[in-house]
């Protein structure tokens, strides 16, 4: 060391083999740069997030003031793009409410109108379509799901050799999704509904992988809905526009359900196989329903606890050609 | 010998460069269908208590016509008279005074000889669809809309006729609304024309929509 000191120091020789061979591994460095750096450059401006936006605190860690201040730059994101002004609000859960869906598996007929109730209420993407509930049509006598076929497309249904299942988020007790989320930006809130921030979400998908009911959904482009089509009532972790790359779910329409409504699903089904409310209520007909009829859950054996559940009727509504399913003649009562 | 390793990432970055182009989403194009259909209304109307018909001009219940043209102990369907538009597809309850009061027209008549009012044909429903009504009763059967939480809203109720026709309570089928058409979803049908994907492993779909798998129904 100390001789090294003493010399002064001396530039090492630049040979023209040692330039060559540095110049080109600069050369492909700085290649290598600028060719990572380039979608950059297809990258629509929009989506360049305000600064405001890119400090906005994690839902559970904001006050009143950030969480007006975020409900504001949502609405005004809103009229930027659509040009209508939108009725945006955080809801928070109500004290004593634990919200449990029930569906009767042998009134459903499998008429998909609750899926498109929910992608108008929701302001999910129409294209390409997002879609949080889907009726599997199941042949008769059996429950395994990977027998059903969401894609039936028959000119009327019910089919006489099919029952019908829909399936959506289960909002269960034990989430698998939120176990596995890296970033806290989904979460069970107290009234039982599993949300999403989406302003947090990262986009990993870890979520839909996670789910076994296959609940959860990825905004792979830029949502797409018409103007006229916009639902102008939103909540911040409900149905409000997702940005590009986030994850989405159902969340028991929150905004309505919170305020005392039923969800969007089922105001529309016409045979009443769906039912909602307060299991915490003894005289809520879900109570009811989880007290006197037969009931089950989808893939129990996993553990998630859902708080969505299925039920029979006693009687099947066409007895002849259900032996097998919910039948139970009268006479045995 | 050591040229080849720069050498090599140089003419990667430069390649890369070249073939960038922004990722191409392969968007199926949205299947329309009249987003009226969605909505669902009571499919009839209740009739008020007693019935009223409107004929000639006239206000009228249905005993203001059968206070004329007697009909008592007829009840035979094949004898239908003024109401051969009923289509009557009720199973082995096929009589017309197995539900209407032989004696006043404008009640409906229970098993025990109880005369009751349309506005009360649960009770006559119940009293063969026992459990159907006893669910009914708790909310369990039936269509409930409005507010779960009664103490913001109405709960509405609808009664057995508002929803089925009882002369043929059986539900007629329905055309179903269109299934999924989603990025990952989408199934059955012939490949959409408007779907481009330039890769041939593209990590967005989950199997080529041209493939004959990829149709496959479970039928």
């Amino acid at each position: 060391m100390s001789e090294s000191n003493n010399n002064p120091i001396e530039a090492p020789e630049l040979d023209r083999r040692s330039f060559l061979r540095g110049g080109l591994s600069v050369a492909a460095g700085m290649g290598a740069f600028v060719a990572a750096l380039k979608p950059l450059a297809d990258m629509d401006p929009n989506d360049i997030p305000s600064l405001d936006g890119f400090l906005q605190k994690h839902y559970k860690e904001m006050d009143e003031e950030d969480m007006e201040a975020a409900l504001k730059r949502i609405a005004d994101k809103v009229q930027a793009r659509w040009d209508v002004v939108p009725n945006v609000r955080d809801v928070r859960p109500e004290e004593g409410v634990e919200f449990v869906y029930a569906l009767n598996l042998s009134r459903c007929v499998g008429c998909r109108k609750c899926v498109h109730a929910c992608v108008d209420e929701n302001n999910q993407s129409r294209s390409p379509e997002i879609q949080y509930i889907r009726v599997l049509e199941m042949p008769r006598g059996t429950l395994d799901p990977e027998k059903g076929n969401h894609d039936y497309d028959r000119p009327k249904v019910p089919s006489d050799d099919h029952f019908y299942m829909p399936v959506q988020c289960h909002q269960c007790e034990n989430p698998p999704c939120v176990k596995v989320c890296p970033v806290e930006a989904t979460w069970t809130e107290p009234d039982g509904i599993t949300v999403v921030d989406y302003d947090w979400c990262i986009g990993c998908r870890y979520c839909e992988a996670a789910c076994p009911y296959w609940a959860r959904r990825f905004n792979f482009t830029e949502p797409e809905i018409p103007k006229e089509e916009l639902n102008t009532d939103m909540a911040y972790l409900s149905n409000r526009p997702r940005p590009k790359g986030v994850m989405e779910k159902c969340t028991f329409c929150l905004h309505r359900t919170r305020e005392g409504k039923n969800p969007a699903c089922l105001e529309v089904c016409p045979v009443g196989a769906r039912k909602f409310g307060n299991v915490l209520d003894p005289q809520s007909e879900v109570a009811q329903i989880l007290r006197t009829k037969r009931v089950f859950v989808l893939k129990e054996e996993q553990g998630t606890l859902p708080r969505f559940f299925y039920y029979f009727d006693e009687r099947y509504p066409d007895k002849a050609a259900a032996p097998a399913l919910g039948a139970e003649s009268e006479e045995s009562r | 010998m050591k040229f080849i390793i720069p050498s090599v990432f140089l003419a990667l970055a430069i390649w890369f460069l070249a073939i960038s182009s922004p990722a191409e989403i392969p968007i199926p194009t949205r299947v329309e269908f009249d987003r009226s259909e969605i909505e669902v209304v009571a499919q009839r109307t209740q009739f008020p208590d007693p019935p009223m018909i409107r004929q000639g001009g006239v206000e009228m219940s249905c005993a203001d016509c059968h206070a004329i043209f007697d009909s008592s102990g007829e009840g035979n369907t094949n004898q239908r008279g003024q109401h051969q538009h009923i289509e009557l597809d009720h199973g082995m309850n096929a009589q017309c005074y197995n539900c209407h009061s032989d004696q006043n027209r404008n009640k409906l008549i229970l098993k025990g000889g109880e005369e009751v009012g349309y506005g009360q044909v649960h009770q006559l429903c119940g009293s063969c669809h026992g459990p159907t009504y006893r669910d009914w009763e708790k909310g369990i059967h039936g269509r409930t809309n409005g507010y779960w939480d009664s103490s913001k809203g109405e709960r509405k109720r609808l009664t057995c006729t508002q929803c089925h026709d009882p002369h043929s309570p059986a539900f007629g089928k329905l055309t179903p609304l269109p299934g999924p058409n989603t990025l990952r979803m989408r199934g059955g049908g012939p490949p959409d024309p408007n779907y481009k994907h330039s890769s041939k492993h593209n990590p967005l779909i989950l199997k080529s929509l041209s493939s004959p798998e990829a149709g496959a129904s479970h039928e």
